[in-house]
């Protein structure tokens, strides 16, 4: 991990629009999360409605820090508002 | 034209710089959209925005196998059980299909979604097209590609941010206003790969009688 004092780049994708985020690894991924949503006026909603994604589309837990997730220098992630669907249950 | 065109809403010119600004981004993250299989076509002209997306799993087949005699098997099962083991085969996936988003009216009303050929540009029949699983860990894996719109009679996708999905009657109270400043096309996109291409895995399983069935597994990814 290319880190400078405990600080990583994360650039969080919303909405389609990059907001680069800087992150202490052993703060919860919550709080960048937060901070990247209010720098993107999505203020709305709870931060718990939102969800993150890597790049292989794995749903990451908020509350564990970006060492524990192995995130590293610039990893894109993807925020989006937890979709909601309609439809039938498998049988 | 589609059963849930309706008379224009919105300024056209106001829908026209929203459909630019949703484009754009689009554009702006094509990188991440080709690491997905998922291709924006062309130069898109309001208010019709059209995406290839392309499957990766590939097909996976049923095969019998006998049991040996001396298997341990759950009790009750009766000698000679036929039991299925999967094997993939790499060369295969599923069809690729042409994403067809309207934004017109937006966003006062969701983007439309339709499914066609990429090569022919026709509507895909809803017995020839993949399946789009969700999964989540409480409601586990459920189909949000159904057949048949009350409105359209097309096969449309379930989910919010879906015109068909916020106009169906079953739905009407949860109304696309309470998402548009949270939802966004290239949302929709993603949503859309995860459910079509990432979580769903077809399985050919062989029917008594020589019969084959395209069953739909879900990677249980939530």
């Amino acid at each position: 991990m290319a880190e400078k004092n405990n600080k990583i780049k994360i650039i969080f994708i919303i909405n389609g629009q990059d907001y680069p985020i800087e992150s202490n690894v052993n703060a919860p991924l919550m709080e960048a999360v937060q901070r990247a949503l209010a720098e993107s006026d999505n203020k709305g909603r709870p931060p718990d409605e939102w969800e993150v994604r890597d790049a292989s589309g794995v749903l990451l837990e908020k509350n564990r820090t970006p060492k524990d997730l192995g995130l590293h220098e610039a990893v894109r992630l993807f925020i989006s508002l937890r979709v909601g669907a309609g439809g039938v249950d498998q049988s | 034209m589609s059963g849930l065109a309706a008379l224009t809403r919105v300024d056209p010119e106001v829908s026209r710089l929203k459909f630019e600004r949703e484009v754009k981004r689009l554009a702006d993250q094509r990188a991440d959209l080709h690491r997905r299989g998922i291709f924006l076509l062309g130069t898109p002209t309001y208010p019709i925005v059209e995406l290839i997306f392309v499957p990766r799993h590939p097909l996976q087949v049923a095969v019998p196998t006998k049991t040996p005699n001396n298997a341990a098997l759950p009790p009750g099962s009766p000698q000679g059980t036929i039991t299925m083991a999967v094997i993939t085969v790499p060369s295969i996936a599923a069809q690729a299909f042409k994403a067809r988003f309207d934004l017109s009216d937006y966003d006062l009303r969701a983007p439309s979604l339709e499914f066609r050929d990429p090569w022919t540009d026709a509507l895909l029949p809803y017995g020839t097209m993949l399946r789009a699983l969700e999964y989540e860990k409480d409601r586990q894996a459920h189909h949000v590609l159904l057949g048949d719109h009350p409105t359209t009679h097309q096969p449309f996708l379930c989910m919010r941010g879906i015109r068909e999905y916020h106009e169906h009657p079953q739905h009407s109270g949860d109304d696309w206003l309470l998402y548009r400043n949270d939802m966004s096309l290239f949302s929709m996109v993603m949503s859309l790969w995860r459910v079509s291409i990432d979580i769903p895995i077809p399985v050919l399983v062989p029917q008594p009688g020589g019969a084959l069935q395209v069953q739909w597994n879900a990677i249980k990814k939530d």
